[in-house]
């Protein structure tokens, strides 16, 4: 097993990687939700599917708490089903709830990320009263 | 296709810590059940070491608490409960096999 890593918290930070992975901890649920839209999945396929969209690679470590919150809050529902002569799967898919909460979200993230689009992009400019 | 027969032993091992640790947290058993068949099933998908791909058994579990908002208190009072039982049980032992009971009882020396 390999050493533990020690955890530093920096504001922004200068990685890049870790600047994903701070931007991935807000977003990764709703990301998830989008991607159950277009059909159920299992988590490992889940994980798939979200590197193909061009997330990049996530780890499961990461992805099977925010599916087990999903879950509990009723936004996704699962299903186990047996496969080829192995254990089952679990696959995951929206619930009504999950699904009218994506198109909420998907509208309040189109008009939140184009405000900060501008922001970082430091477009704007100071109001000032003539 | 998943097939459990070809788990290496550090798979099964951090299975097993990781059920426990769920456990520890009052996760509900078919919670930790299904975890586990969870990630059983990625493991055998995707080959990768468990810790490098779940992190340590007790900080997944702490996850995953966390996630489904098991109560602090049953976080802290199962292990407090485990360990005020396995005390008992060493006090039963210690009676059973001849120890002190009475304080202030009868001091027998036995000479052979």
């Amino acid at each position: 097993m390999a050493p533990r890593k020690s955890k530093k918290k920096a504001a922004v930070p200068v990685d890049p990687d870790a600047r994903r992975s701070q931007w991935l901890k807000g977003l990764l649920e709703i990301c998830i939700l989008g991607v159950l839209s277009g059909g159920e999945a299992y988590g490992y396929e889940l994980l798939q599917r979200l590197d193909e969209a061009g997330l990049g690679s996530i780890k499961g470590g990461t992805l099977y708490p925010r599916l087990a919150a999903l879950e509990a809050s009723g936004l996704v529902e699962v299903e186990w089903r047996a496969g080829d002569g192995g254990p089952g799967r679990k696959y995951y898919h929206l619930t009504p709830l999950g699904q009218s909460t994506r198109i909420e979200a998907a509208a309040e993230f189109h008009q939140f990320s184009t405000v900060v689009d501008g922001l970082i992009a430091g477009d704007t400019q100071r109001k000032t009263s003539a | 296709m998943t097939n459990e027969a070809t788990l290496p032993p550090n798979v099964e091992q951090y299975l097993g810590a990781v059920r426990e640790h769920l456990a520890l947290r009052g996760v509900p058993a078919a919670t930790v059940g299904a975890q586990i068949q969870e990630l059983k099933n990625h493991l055998v998908d995707s080959g990768a070491d468990p810790v490098a791909e779940f992190g340590w058994p007790d900080t997944y579990a702490e996850q995953v608490a966390d996630a489904i908002d098991t109560p602090g208190w049953v976080r802290w009072a199962r292990p407090a409960l485990a360990y005020i039982s396995t005390a008992l049980l060493m006090l039963g032992i210690t009676v059973i096999a001849g120890g002190p009971v009475a304080p202030g009882g009868p001091l027998r020396h036995c000479v052979g």
